[in-house]
């Protein structure tokens, strides 16, 4: 065995340049599979940091209105008149929270587009309202000072939390606690900062997850009565706004966790039947369960990988078929070779085994090739295009065998074919 | 030594038979140095052949020492070759990519259980023997024609085989160089070893104690 592995190996160092050839395919495909996988993982390890980030058995009603004004085709049936739905309100929040079993939590949510102002800086953030149930309901961590609570609310304070990112824009240099900033007309005192937080990506926003990084929370009561609502229309209303809309709704969401015995789906159709009756049948909020819909993504992004990894799989069959092809044309290249080693006393068994660890060789290298080129493949889609990926130990250990397994399943034919060679034709073959 | 009974080889190609070896009966002793001559399909080469285990009787008996070589299995045959015959080529056959020395050591290869030491001494000692001390290095392609014969020649001593077989060693060198190669032979023949030569080339064959002259399968005299 080791004397036939050293002859493999030499004669690979004999025709380098033709082993890295024939190598190409495993170096591509063991590279493709391991960079695929990666990248598999690391969406799936995104979506599990996403679950986490949603909560669990959260239920989410959000407001929905046009975009744009004039008649969609989904309006219903032309001529009949739209029926009136006052939008998203506090009185739907209250009926929820007394209609709905097991809730855990819940909060009503609203956020105005405006400016903070701190003493010097003024940056484009946005302003949300919400109860202090939030904070509990997202395992909203704090970095400095504390959360409001309810008191805060019903009293109307003016307080806030400051987003990470917003709070070192707006006090660079000082700590932001016991500081004012100024939202509209209303001051507001810093009382907490959020804790930095990553991952929170369009997707998740479109689920009803804030970006909590660029926002400043303030008790929703607070800014309801002392910063604007939506609720109430006011003669200064401005009516000629061509651009979008704004929402008319009074509440943007409301975010519902239930308790551990609570059903996300039994909530979400009850949810649906509350809402269908007290909104007249208008369509104007939508019901989204978010750990249900990452969920189902989960499931269709394994999908897509293992679709993925097939793929990239049969570029290492090919690969193994480029081996056996190679080898095949080397054993006939090498015909006399084999004749004279079978005349000086190798066995049927030496040559085969040479011919078998020759390919496997060349495949195993390919694959140590191909394995430094997924995991670089890997870093590449994660820096250029910005991909969250993860190289798992496994999927490196898989190409390894695969890779020698392939090797010695393309090569055995040629083997063969070299071995059951009659040496006296053998040696005769110009 | 060896004994060859009544040998016979029919090759069959399509509907075609072909007689190559028709009732050989030659008995080999112990440094002989025999010269086997005969015209191109004659049958010499078969019976070269069939005597360097290279290829099987297709009846007959071939004994090496009274033990029955046409019944060995075909890993048994390898290890005879290995360890009772030493082949020399017309066109000597050397490995392109192996130093002149590797070349030689490549029958200790496949014998059993020798160390790399051992290899690389004994092949050392062979390319000494046939003059070539010096270019144990060099690749064949660096060697004139009778220095890879002489190559050659060491790799089938390497393995101290009871017979050496030559196959026409001289058909691809000039006269004078393959006068040397003869004289090779012949001290390897002085020195005790036993030798088959293969030829068509009477001033060759002069060479050799004996000759045996092969004629549509036949030995004539």
């Amino acid at each position: 065995m080791l004397k036939n592995a050293q002859i493999a190996f030499d004669s690979i160092l004999a025709n380098k340049f033709r082993a890295i050839l024939t190598t190409l395919g495993i170096v591509f495909g063991v590279g493709a599979v391991i960079s695929m996988l990666a990248i598999g993982n690391g969406a799936q390890q995104q979506i599990l940091e996403q679950l986490k980030i949603v909560g669990v058995n959260n239920v989410i009603v959000k407001s929905v209105y046009e975009a744009k004004k004039g008649k969609s085709e989904e309006e219903g049936e032309p001529g009949q008149a739209k029926k009136f739905s006052p939008g998203l309100t506090l009185k739907d929040f209250t009926n929820i929270e007394k209609v709905t079993p097991e809730i855990e939590h819940i909060s009503p949510e609203v956020g105005y587009e405006t400016f903070a102002v701190s003493s010097t800086i003024r940056k484009k953030s946005k302003v949300i309202g919400v109860s202090s149930s939030y904070f509990k309901i997202f395992n909203i961590d704090l970095e400095n000072g504390n959360y409001f609570y309810e008191s805060h609310n019903d009293a109307r304070k003016k307080v806030c939390l400051l987003g990470s990112k917003i709070s070192k824009l707006l006090f660079p240099k000082s700590n932001p606690i016991g500081k004012t900033i100024r939202v509209g007309n209303l001051n507001l005192t810093v009382i907490g900062v959020i804790k930095k937080l990553s991952g929170v990506t369009e997707n998740l926003q479109d689920m009803g997850i804030n970006d909590y990084n660029n926002e400043v929370y303030v008790p929703i009561k607070t800014l309801l009565s002392r910063f604007k609502d939506r609720g109430r229309a006011k003669v200064s209303d401005d009516w000629s706004n061509d651009g979008d809309p704004e929402n008319p709704n009074q509440l943007d969401k409301i975010v519902i966790q239930l308790t551990d015995k609570g059903d996300m789906l039994s909530t979400g159709t009850l949810l649906n039947k509350v809402m269908e009756r007290r909104h007249n049948g208008v369509k104007d909020y939508s019901i989204n369960i978010p750990e249900q819909t990452l969920k189902q993504q989960k499931e269709t992004d394994d999908l897509f990988n293992w679709l993925l990894g097939a793929i990239a799989s049969i570029s290492l069959v090919v690969g193994g078929i480029g081996i056996m092809n190679i080898m095949l044309a080397s054993v006939q290249e090498r015909i006399k070779e084999i004749g004279l080693r079978r005349a000086v006393g190798a066995k049927k068994s030496d040559i085969k085994l040479q011919f078998i660890l020759e390919a496997s060789f060349i495949s195993l290298f390919g694959g140590i090739l191909g394995i430094i080129l997924g995991i670089s493949l890997s870093y590449a889609v994660e820096i250029f295009l910005e991909m969250p990926t993860k190289i798992s130990l496994f999927s490196i250990f898989l190409s390894f065998i695969i890779s020698v397994l392939t090797g010695i399943i393309f090569g055995y034919l040629p083997a063969n074919k070299a071995a059951e060679q009659n040496p006296v034709n053998s040696l005769k073959y110009e | 030594m060896i004994e060859l009974r009544d040998i016979k080889k029919t090759y069959i190609t399509g509907e075609f038979e072909f007689q190559a070896l028709n009732g050989i009966n030659l008995s080999i002793k112990p440094n002989d140095y025999i010269a086997l001559m005969g015209s191109s399909g004659s049958g010499k080469s078969t019976l070269m052949n069939i005597i360097g285990a290279l290829d099987v009787p297709t009846s007959g008996e071939y004994l090496l020492r009274s033990k029955p070589i046409h019944e060995l299995d075909d890993n048994q045959i390898s290890e005879f070759r290995n360890e009772e015959i030493g082949f020399v080529f017309q066109t000597f056959n050397l490995l392109p990519k192996l130093s002149a020395l590797d070349n030689v050591a490549l029958p200790l290869l496949y014998a059993n259980n020798i160390e790399k030491e051992q290899r690389t001494k004994q092949a050392k000692e062979m390319m000494e023997l046939v003059g070539l001390g010096d270019k144990l290095t060099n690749k064949p392609n660096e060697l004139s024609g009778g220095q890879r014969q002489r190559v050659a020649i060491a790799r089938a001593l390497v393995n101290k085989p009871s017979l050496i077989l030559a196959d026409e060693p001289t058909g691809n060198l000039d006269s004078k160089t393959s006068a040397s190669i003869m004289e090779l032979f012949a001290n390897l023949h002085n020195n005790g070893q036993t030798i088959i030569l293969v030829t068509h080339e009477k001033e060759i064959s002069e060479y050799a104690k004996k000759t045996i002259v092969l004629k549509d399968g036949i030995i004539i005299e």
